[in-house]
C-alpha cells in the first residue's frame, strides 16, 4: 500500500486539533511532530501495544492502544475520521495478508483451471476452486495453509475437502486443459461434464496422475491406493490420466503391478474411457 | 494504494476486537457471536452467516459489511473492497 495516499490534508487537520485531545494523555511519541509522522500513516488498533508512531520498511505505522482513548465516544469519534467516510476498511492484522494475497491474484486476471473452467460447472464448485487454488498458492510459497482447507470443508463439505484434495495433486490443471480442448459444442461439453462428475466423485477411491508425477511416484500412489482401499473393503481402484504423457505412463506402469508390491493380483481391468488423451480405468482385485 | 484501498488493521485480541466492534454499536452475545448492541440481532456477513468473535475478520464501515475470518468470505470482501476502488 502506497501510505502516502493515505490521510487527507483535512483529516490530517482534524487529527490535530479534534482527534489528538481524545487521548487520555499525550504520548511522548506521539508528541513530537506529530503532523510529520501521521501523515500517510498506516494504522494499527492494539490492546496491549505502546500507542507511538514508527517507521516500518519506509512506512509509517501508527499504532494506536485503544486504551488510551478517554471514552468508547472518544475512541468512535477517532475511528470516524481516520476510515475517511467508510472508505478505509477495517481489517484483523492475522487476515490482512491473505486478503492482500487475493487481492494481487485477482488483480492479475490470470488464465487459472478457475477461469477456465467457470462456464462449465456448478457456482459452489468453482468457490472451492478458486478457494483450493488460493490455499495451493499459499502451500507453494511456504507461507502456510492454515486453516484454509478446513474453511473449504467446513463450507461446501465433503465434495469441497474433494475439490481441495484435487487442487492441491494438479488434477484440475489437467482437467481445465480438457475442457478446453474439448467443450467447443454440447457434445463436448456433456462428454466434460461427465467426466468431471466422475473425476470428484471418485476422488477417495482413485488414483489422479498428473505430468508432475514421475513414473516411479505413480506407481507408488496406485500401490498405496490400492492398499487404503483395502482397508475400507473397497476391492478395486480407479486411475484417471488426462494427456498423452498420462495414458502411456500409466499404461507403461499397469504390467508392472504384481503380487511383489505386496498387493493382490488383479482379477481384471475394465475400460470406462480410454483415448489417446484420457484413460480412465478400473482394476478389480 | 493497494486495490483494496486504505486498510486500519487491529491485533486479533478479544479486547482489540471488543473495542473495535463496540465502536460500531455492536458486542458479543453469551454464546460468543456478535450482535447488534441495540437490537442484539448477529451481525451477519453479506451471505448471512452469523461471525463468532473469534472469527472476527472486520468491517468495511462504509457499508458496515462484516467480514468473517474464512477463506470464502475474505474472497466475497476482497471482491467487494475492489470494486469499491475502481473508478
Amino acid at each position: 500500500m502506497d501510505p502516502s495516499a493515505f490521510l487527507s490534508a483535512s483529516v490530517i487537520l482534524l487529527l490535530l486539533k479534534e482527534l489528538y485531545p481524545l487521548l487520555k494523555s499525550k504520548p511522548k511519541a506521539l508528541g513530537r511532530d506529530f503532523k510529520a509522522s501521521i501523515k500517510g500513516g498506516l494504522f494499527h488498533f492494539s490492546n496491549n501495544k505502546k500507542t507511538e508512531i514508527h517507521n516500518d520498511n519506509r512506512k509509517t505505522i501508527v499504532v494506536v492502544n485503544v486504551k488510551d482513548f478517554k471514552s468508547k465516544e472518544d475512541f468512535k469519534k477517532y475511528l470516524d475520521v481516520i476510515v475517511e467516510n467508510g472508505t478505509a476498511s477495517i481489517v484483523n492484522a492475522k487476515d490482512d495478508n491473505l486478503l492482500e494475497h487475493i487481492a494481487d491474484v485477482k488483480q492479475k486476471k490470470a488464465e487459472t483451471p478457475a477461469t477456465i473452467l467457470s462456464a462449465y460447472i456448478s457456482p459452489a464448485d468453482l468457490k472451492a476452486l478458486e478457494a483450493s487454488l488460493l490455499m495451493r498458492d499459499q502451500f507453494d510459497s511456504k507461507t502456510g495453509i492454515d486453516g484454509i482447507k478446513s474453511d473449504i470443508i467446513e463450507r461446501f463439505g465433503d465434495r469441497g475437502r474433494k475439490i481441495a484434495n484435487l487442487c492441491t495433486a494438479g488434477y484440475f490443471d489437467d482437467l481445465a486443459g480438457l475442457c478446453k480442448e474439448t467443450c467447443h459444442n454440447a457434445e463436448g461439453v456433456a462428454k466434460f461434464k461427465t467426466i468431471y462428475e466422475t473425476v470428484v466423485s471418485q476422488e477417495a477411491f482413485a488414483v489422479f496422475v498428473t505430468r508432475a508425477m514421475s513414473k516411479e511416484a505413480t506407481k507408488k500412489a496406485i500401490v498405496n491406493k490400492i492398499m487404503s482401499n483395502l482397508i475400507y473393503g473397497k476391492k478395486y481402484v480407479n486411475i484417471h490420466g488426462i494427456g498423452k504423457v498420462n495414458v502411456a505412463k500409466i499404461n507403461a506402469i499397469l504390467p508392472t503391478l504384481s503380487p511383489r508390491d505386496r498387493i493382490p493380483k488383479t482379477k481384471d481391468v475394465e475400460i470406462f474411457n480410454q483415448t489417446q488423451s484420457l484413460i480412465f480405468i478400473r482394476l478389480n482385485f | 494504494m493497494s486495490s483494496l484501498g486504505n486498510i486500519i488493521t487491529f491485533d486479533d485480541d478479544d479486547a482489540t476486537k471488543k473495542a473495535i466492534l463496540g465502536a460500531f454499536d455492536l458486542e458479543v452475545n453469551d454464546n460468543g457471536i456478535i450482535v447488534s448492541s441495540i437490537t442484539k440481532e448477529p451481525a451477519l456477513t453479506p451471505e448471512g452467516l452469523d461471525i463468532p468473535l473469534s472469527k472476527f475478520a472486520g468491517i468495511r464501515p462504509g457499508s458496515r459489511k462484516m467480514i468473517r475470518s474464512d477463506i470464502v468470505s475474505l474472497m466475497d470482501a476482497a471482491d467487494d473492497m475492489m470494486a469499491t476502488q475502481r473508478p
